[in-house]
């Protein structure tokens, strides 16, 4: 804790932490030192020279955001000479701005149009032509730039170094010339630059999705929490006649003091918000008739059906022969009720776990996001945060650029990060590799380090000088589990700290799985009388016919359950599948009826993040066409059609928050016994060349990014990503289109990208795309085999965002 | 002045002394051989201490206190030389860089050493292409005599010294500019603090010396400091090459010591004015600098002096303007400088340099106005002391100083305009 201090600003005597920045100090009484170019997250800059104030003693005028304060320190931020300093920062930036208020997206929120206000005189005394920049620059997918209303703050190019340490945005040219551009001409793509255009103060950065769509004034903004990533990012949502326009994060109002490493937002909730309204949108409950014949149907007459059929099923072949599957998208409360409802009708057959994941929780072995700041090692394992949490993944970029931490990353193929960090291949057994390394450390050898030697005795010396380390998981595999479980055990006695993080697949996982939507696990992660099946389980039983209905709730196995064979044998066989979606989705195609369901922002509820956290979700805008209800609504419709006791609203809130109390999650242990999984059979895999590896990536879905016109420009391009060596082996190159294939299935239309990040004999293929869906390639969870084929040489015009990062 | 013997430029002309053989037979490289086998680093930085050395690129600070700004703290240190001498009128480092290279060298390995850097840099002005091969050529003669890499003239000490080519912006011979340029990044100023003795180069701390300061340091260890300290006025002494240029009979670097009188440096060392001429005005200390006029004529020529006339003694490099000088225009080619040489960092700096810019052209072609020229005032208070970096503050003075004295010259750009609207 630092030291106070007393200072005197504007004649007030102040007590701040020494050494706190002017600008910031001044806050404490309530004055606003003007600026553009400071951010309290970012390194002070000192380029806009608007935060003029005068330090007693000192001759020149000082900068309130470099200047920090010590004892005794007397300020003024509002006297005749600092204004005068202001004044003349205000007439140069007026110079060549092009004041068009009245047609800029900005207006009415622009940190420049206040201080013209404040400071600027009425008319110009230049008396010359202003200078023409470069308007409507477009930067890359997400942005567009006009470069003549740009203050050249260079909040945008800090973000873009110090934050996501991307570095694609630059300055080009110099003096007065000076703008903003990319580095090489290249596209500005970054998973980050929607929040440029926040902090760009004035109307320069803006997003091509909002632009021309609304006036600050016009919108309602609603504080609410994006549900397409387990982080779980606290974000505005502003809505203008019950159509969500854009979303933001607004620091000044969420997180003013924030540290810099957390707390931003990414595109996907950024940029994907138009499905809200997409045309192909359900809003009427179908019933199919026939092969691709869809019948509308009453609410009443849906829920009927549904509520009597999986009674019938329950009666004649045993609760046992329901199921039900729910995905991330549901809120605790609706994650409750699902279980409740299943569990009603007397089965344990209920998971939220579609990745064949083992656990949401880390629970007693649990690392706190914030542990990430003060680690010295972090060690990512199966997951990707750069794809699956992307804001997260500032933090690992904190940590390893500002903290000095060392990344090490376990698996088959290299992340995107812009970070320095150390990948160890591993064929598929991270768990070897950590048991090798934790075993290496347990027998405390001093190895000393030579070239060529294992990656896990290099992990092994890496774990040895660490103090602090932090894995990150995917929570897949038992074996991995129990790798993790040793090593935290084996660093927590040698009073070292170590914890993991799981990085998991679905947003609301962890609510899911405190909420009880878990075979073996009851609300509160209580141990249930009697296991039901797991998602493996209900596959396998439905595809043998002994399940007989199916809820399916928030959820599209057939896109991304990794068995793609399993779940489509599974979906062919059930008699009765019951679908909620916003889409017809790959899954709700395969069902028999399908219920329109309202999405994130259109309803409340709670979810939990990552980190353990639960959030308030908040009505932000409203269906524009038909009837949706939310999973909750049709949930409890159909508990009380098939006569289930219900808990009411105010019960069920209480439930829902007493299973997610954090000491219960705390006290869980992923490596219980009573979480063993469905015993899989041993698979004779396909035969193929090439390992096939599924890549994450942060755009790609079924749902709300392949229903979304707007979006439609990120979204990735279906790409097989292969090493140089098998591209020349070949006799492939890039922009070529190959079809990966085995004796299962076939993935078309893949555009080859030579990668280094996967190794030889491997092609990575971006998963969970409905165009090219990989796992038609798998009958297991397990290792994939294929061949490449090619089907025509050659460059096509293809959406060059599907290679980003390469 | 009869009395002086020149040391800094001594032998130019004569032998050449871009041969270390020849450098060495002159007592080259005597002075770095016994600081490194026989001196603590910190004796020599006491002698520079005691010299009174104030730095020859332009800002005029005492070496000696620069160099123990530096914490002790382990981390490894480094000495940048700035040879991206682009100051206009000044010429000074060009002519020691291809005419005494080994002399650079030598002050740059004994300041290394005296500061205990781990590496010595010198960031060489991109367009001073042949300074660069000779001294190139130098600096191999040097390694090769054990004088710059390892283990130094049989010392224990290591130092290696890396020569880096600029690309010709006046903005890298700012010290963090020219921090950042060596560093592979756009030549921008850095803000301060943090300064270069604490987080310089790669964030470690750095000092950055103007060659002939360091040139001068070689001096100082032979002679002593108080040969030094001796010439000239106490607060500022030492020899000091000035580049004299514009309307005068023999331009040129002249060494001299400081405190001589400007009008023997104009009217004896450069030969005066041309036949006919008149004196106008002259900048003291390059395009920096506020103009000195026909009053000024006897001041001694050293930093306080200057400073107290309301200019300042910069890098040392003089212009001499006589009565055919159009100040109007004058002014405009200076501004231009500034405003093309501005990064464009900060807003003042790149706002106002390019309106005041723009003023005067305005002016030149007879489009002014003649509140032009009171804002060309105006715009000048605006910029100074408001800049991220001294760029801004330097484009002000000689502009004010002329507008000041001679209005009329601007306001000939106004009449124009001024008869139109009668």
């Amino acid at each position: 804790m630092a030291k106070t201090v007393t200072v005197t600003i504007d004649g007030v005597k102040v007590e701040a932490p020494e050494g706190e920045l002017m600008i910031e100090a001044a806050k404490r009484i309530g004055h606003h030192v003007p600026n553009f170019c400071y951010y309290p997250k970012l390194e002070p800059a000192g380029l806009c020279r608007m935060c003029l104030i005068r330090i007693e003693g000192q001759p020149k005028l000082q900068l309130g955001c470099n200047t920090r304060v010590t004892d005794g320190m007397v300020i003024d931020t509002i006297s005749e000479a600092v204004e005068t300093g202001r004044r003349a920062q205000v007439e140069f930036l007026l110079l060549n701005h092009p004041l068009d208020c009245p047609v800029c997206d900005k207006g009415g929120e622009c940190v420049l149009q206040d201080y013209a206000m404040a400071y600027g005189d009425v008319a110009s005394r230049s008396g010359m032509p202003k200078m023409n920049k470069p308007k409507a620059v477009d930067l890359g997918p997400t942005i567009v730039l006009d470069e003549q209303r740009c203050v050249l703050c260079q909040r945008c190019v800090r973000f873009d170094n110090e934050i996501t340490w991307e570095r694609n945005l630059v300055t080009a040219s110099r003096g007065v010339y000076t703008i903003i551009a990319t580095e090489g001409d290249q596209p500005y793509d970054s998973y980050f630059s929607g929040n440029t255009t926040e902090l760009c103060p004035v109307g320069a950065l803006t997003s091509k999705t909002y632009r021309f769509k609304a006036r600050p004034w016009d919108v309602t903004p609603t504080l609410t929490v994006c549900t397409q990533c387990p982080v779980g990012c606290s974000t505005f949502a502003d809505s203008r006649f019950d159509v969500l326009q854009r979303t933001r994060y607004d620091h000044e109002t969420i997180d003013p003091h924030g540290d810099p490493a957390g707390d931003w937002i990414c595109d996907r909730v950024r940029y994907n918000i138009s499905y809200l309204t997409d045309e192909r949108r359900l809003n009427t409950p179908m019933v199919r008739s026939g092969e691709d014949q869809w019948v509308d149907l009453a609410w009443s007459d849906a829920i009927d059906l549904a509520a009597s059929t999986l009674k019938d099923a329950a009666e004649h072949f045993g609760p046992q022969a329901i199921g039900a599957i729910g995905g991330g998208r549901l809120t605790n409360q609706e994650a409750y009720l699902l279980q409740h409802v299943v569990r009603g009708l007397g089965s344990a057959n209920v998971d939220y776990r579609l990745h064949d994941e083992l656990t949401a929780t880390p629970g007693r072995l649990a690392a706190q996001v914030h542990d990430l700041d003060d680690a010295s090692l972090i060690i990512e394992l199966g997951t990707n945060s750069v794809e699956l949490a992307p804001v997260f993944d500032l933090r690992v970029r904190y940590a390893v650029e500002r903290r000095g931490a060392t990344l090490v990353h376990l698996g088959d193929v290299k992340p995107n990060w812009p970070v320095h960090f150390r990948h160890f291949p591993t064929e598929g057994d991270a768990a070897s590799m950590l048991n090798e390394a934790a075993e290496n450390v347990r027998r405390g050898e001093d190895l000393p380090k030579r070239a060529g030697e294992p990656p896990a005795q290099t992990l092994a010396r890496l774990l040895r000088g660490a103090e602090r380390v932090v894995v990150i998981w995917d929570g897949r595999g038992a074996s991995e589990a129990a790798a993790i479980e040793r090593l935290i055990g084996l660093l927590r006695d040698a009073d070292k700290g170590a914890g993991v993080i799981v990085v998991g697949y679905a947003a609301n996982a962890r609510g899911a799985e405190s909420m009880g939507m878990h075979p073996a696990l009851q609300p509160g992660y209580r141990p249930a009388p009697q296991a039901g099946l797991d998602t493996e389980g209900m596959l396998r039983a439905s595809a043998s016919g002994e399940l007989k209905a199916l809820l399916i709730f928030g959820a599209n196995p057939l896109l991304a359950y990794p068995n793609g064979a399993l779940v489509r044998a599974a979906l062919e066989r059930v008699p009765f599948i019951v679908t909620t979606e916003l889409f017809m989705t790959q899954t709700a195609v395969k069902s028999h009826v399908v219920l329109p369901v309202k999405a994130a922002f259109e309803k409340t509820g709670s979810t939990t993040t990552m980190d353990g956290e639960v959030k308030q979700l908040a009505i932000s805008c409203a269906p524009q066409a038909g009837e949706p209800l939310t999973d909750r609504e049709v949930l409890a419709l159909l508990g009380d059609a098939m006569g289930l006791q219900m808990p009411s609203d105010s019960e069920l809130e209480q439930l829902a928050a007493a299973a997610a109390a954090p000491e219960l999650a705390r006290a869980f242990s992923f490596t219980s016994p009573v979480l063993a999984r469905t015993v899989r059979p041993a698979a004779t895999p396909a035969q193929g060349a090439f390992t096939v590896h599924s890549v994450p990536r942060l755009y790609a879905g079924g749902g709300t990014s392949a229903h979304d016109t707007a979006f439609e420009p990120l979204r990735p391009h279906p790409t097989a990503y292969l090493h140089p060596g098998d591209v020349e082996e070949l006799g492939l190159e890039d922009g070529d289109t190959v079809t990966v294939r085995n004796g299962l299935g076939a993935v078309d239309g893949l555009t080859v990208v030579t990668s280094k990040k996967v190794a030889r004999g491997s092609i990575g293929v971006i998963a969970e795309l409905p165009e090219a869906p990989v796992n038609v390639l798998a009958d297991d969870c397990g290792s994939v085999h294929a061949d490449v084929v090619l089907i025509r040489k050659g460059r096509q015009a293809l959406n060059l965002a599907g290679a980003q990062g390469e | 002045m009869a009395s002086y013997e020149p040391v800094l430029t001594k032998g130019i002309g004569e032998a050449d002394l871009t041969d270390i053989g020849v450098y060495r037979s002159r007592g080259g490289y005597e002075q770095l051989r016994r600081a490194v086998r026989e001196m603590e680093p910190d004796a020599i930085v006491g002698m520079v201490m005691k010299s009174n050395l104030r730095g020859r690129g332009g800002a005029g600070f005492p070496t000696g206190r620069k160099w123990s700004f530096l914490p002790k703290d382990g981390r490894p240190r480094y000495l940048v030389c700035n040879c991206d001498e682009a100051e206009p009128g000044t010429f000074k480092d060009r002519m020691l860089l291809e005419q005494t290279p080994h002399q650079i060298i030598e002050g740059i390995m004994i300041s290394a050493y005296a500061i205990k850097a781990a590496r010595a840099f010198i960031y060489i002005r991109g367009e001073m292409r042949q300074g660069y091969e000779i001294f190139m050529r130098a600096l191999e003669q040097a390694r090769a005599a054990n004088l710059v890499g390892e283990k130094i003239c049989g010392s224990d000490w290591s130092c290696e010294l890396v020569a880096h080519r600029g690309a010709g912006a006046y903005i890298c011979g700012e010290e963090t500019g020219l921090l950042n340029s060596l560093e592979g990044k756009r030549g921008e100023p850095r803000l301060k603090p943090p300064f270069p003795a604490n987080s310089g180069l790669y964030n470690m701390p750095t000092v950055v010396n103007n060659v002939e300061t360091l040139v001068c340091v070689v001096h100082i260890m032979q002679r002593g400091e108080e040969w030094f300290a001796s010439i000239g006025p106490v607060k500022s002494p030492g020899p000091k090459i000035v580049s004299i240029s514009g309307h005068v009979r023999k331009p040129g670097n002249y060494e001299v010591p400081l405190g001589t009188p400007i009008r023997e440096l104009v009217y004896e060392l450069a030969g005066g004015l041309f036949e006919g001429r008149t004196f106008k005005a002259l900048q003291p200390g390059g395009g920096s600098s506020a103009c000195l006029f026909e009053e000024h004529l006897d001041l001694p020529y050293d930093f306080d002096s200057i400073a107290a006339a309301g200019s300042m003694l910069g890098s040392g490099a003089m212009v001499v303007m006589d009565d055919t000088t159009d100040m109007l225009d004058a002014a405009w080619v200076l501004q231009r400088f500034y405003a093309h040489e501005s990064c464009g960092q900060c807003t003042p700096c790149r706002e106002g340099t390019h309106w005041s810019e723009a003023m005067l052209e305005r002016l030149l072609h007879g489009h002014g106005r003649e509140v032009d020229v009171s804002l060309l005032g105006t715009v000048g208070d605006k910029i100074a002391g408001h800049s991220l970096c001294a760029l801004g503050d330097a484009s002000v003075p000689f502009l004010q100083s002329v507008v000041k004295r001679f209005p009329e010259e601007f306001l000939r750009g106004a009449e124009r305009v001024a008869a139109i609207q009668v």
